[in-house]
């Protein structure tokens, strides 16, 4: 579970109208976000905890936290999954 | 070898090429849209080809040519023009786009290549490349081209675009992108959909973002920035044609 979302160094980021294109250059792939996935991208610059983003997301939807926790984990755990991000706290206590 | 040589410009790229005087002669017909004066300055590359050497052979060599040492970005696409846009369609080589060039040509758009879109990495304008269209038995049918000069099945013959319609050299940026895939059936449909919906196919079909991929990727969302993005779907060129001239003008 990534607690502390930061964009892989070296990922091309770019705006498309609503959507953010992602390009990593050492895999050669690309991959665009919906609005929902750029909202969370444009929240992770690796000091921002997930809890912070959900906070953050639902007060700019105007929803309740709990409404959208579980797609904002998905979001984010699938740009882990793809190598787009990495946690900013793996190792932190640690022994 | 008798005859020497012409020079021509394709994709940014001076090309003198050697050959006897018979296929040079063919050449300079072939490629008269990219004939340049030669005036005696360096030529980036010079391809020489032996005596016998088929005509086909060798406008596959300088498509190649020119694709691999081109300072633009170059994506795998047909592009034609009318008065208010420039539209491509990438895709791969067998997806059809030298019969939807053709037919496009037919419904009155002016032709810029069948093979490459040429984007320059600063500007975003694309330079036109037009090279005879090769068009095989099936794209001649669907074409309506003369069937007493129908090539026979499997095998290719360059043909004259001016043949099916105008000619566009100019330098312009383009206006909208076309994801097109045949079905086996049904209507054409063309509906626009977000620019981020090309962004993949358009760099799957690079010939070259490898050279310099962030650079390449920032200018493709340029590009896709100015652009309408539409997807396709049609069983038959002629008719997608149609459709795209009455939606896209």
């Amino acid at each position: 579970m990534i607690r502390c979302p930061s964009p892989l160094p070296g990922v091309v980021v770019e705006d498309l109208e609503r959507d953010v294109c992602l390009y990593r250059v050492d895999t050669d792939e690309v991959l665009v976000l919906n609005q929902s996935g750029s909202d969370v991208w444009r929240l992770v610059d690796g000091s921002t905890p997930v809890e912070l983003i959900i906070e953050r997301l639902a007060l700019a939807y105007q929803v309740d936290q709990e409404t959208i926790r579980a797609d904002v984990v998905a979001v984010i755990e699938d740009l882990g999954g793809k190598g787009f991000l990495v946690d900013a706290a793996a190792g932190e206590g640690s022994p | 070898m008798q005859g020497g040589g012409l020079t021509i410009r394709a994709l940014g790229i001076r090309i003198l090429i050697r050959a006897d005087a018979e296929l040079s002669r063919r050449l300079r017909y072939a490629w008269r849209d990219l004939l340049q004066m030669d005036d005696g300055g360096p030529h980036t590359i010079e391809l020489r080809f032996d005596a016998g050497v088929a005509v086909e052979h060798a406008l596959a060599t300088l498509t190649a040519t020119a694709v691999a040492a081109t300072p633009h970005l170059a994506f795998h696409a047909a592009v034609v023009s009318s008065a208010g846009a420039v539209v491509a369609v990438p895709g791969q080589s067998g997806m059809g786009k030298t019969t939807l060039s053709g037919a496009l040509l037919r419904v009155g758009y002016a032709y810029r290549s069948d093979e490459v879109l040429a984007v320059d990495r600063t500007s975003t304008q694309t330079v036109a490349f037009p090279r005879p269209l090769a068009l095989t038995s099936e794209a001649w049918g669907v074409l309506a081209l003369d069937a007493n000069t129908r090539p026979t099945a499997g095998t290719e013959v360059h043909v004259d675009p001016r043949l099916l319609g105008g000619v566009d050299g100019t330098a312009r940026p383009v206006t909208d992108v076309i994801l097109a895939a045949r079905s086996d059936q049904g209507p054409a449909r063309l509906e626009q959909c977000e620019p981020g919906a090309a962004a993949v196919p358009l760099l799957r079909s690079s010939f070259n973002h490898y050279s310099d991929p962030a650079n390449s990727f920032h200018t493709t969302v340029a590009l896709l920035r100015a652009c309408r993005v539409w997807r396709a779907s049609y069983s038959n060129a002629a008719d997608l044609a149609v459709l795209v001239r009455q939606t896209i003008g």
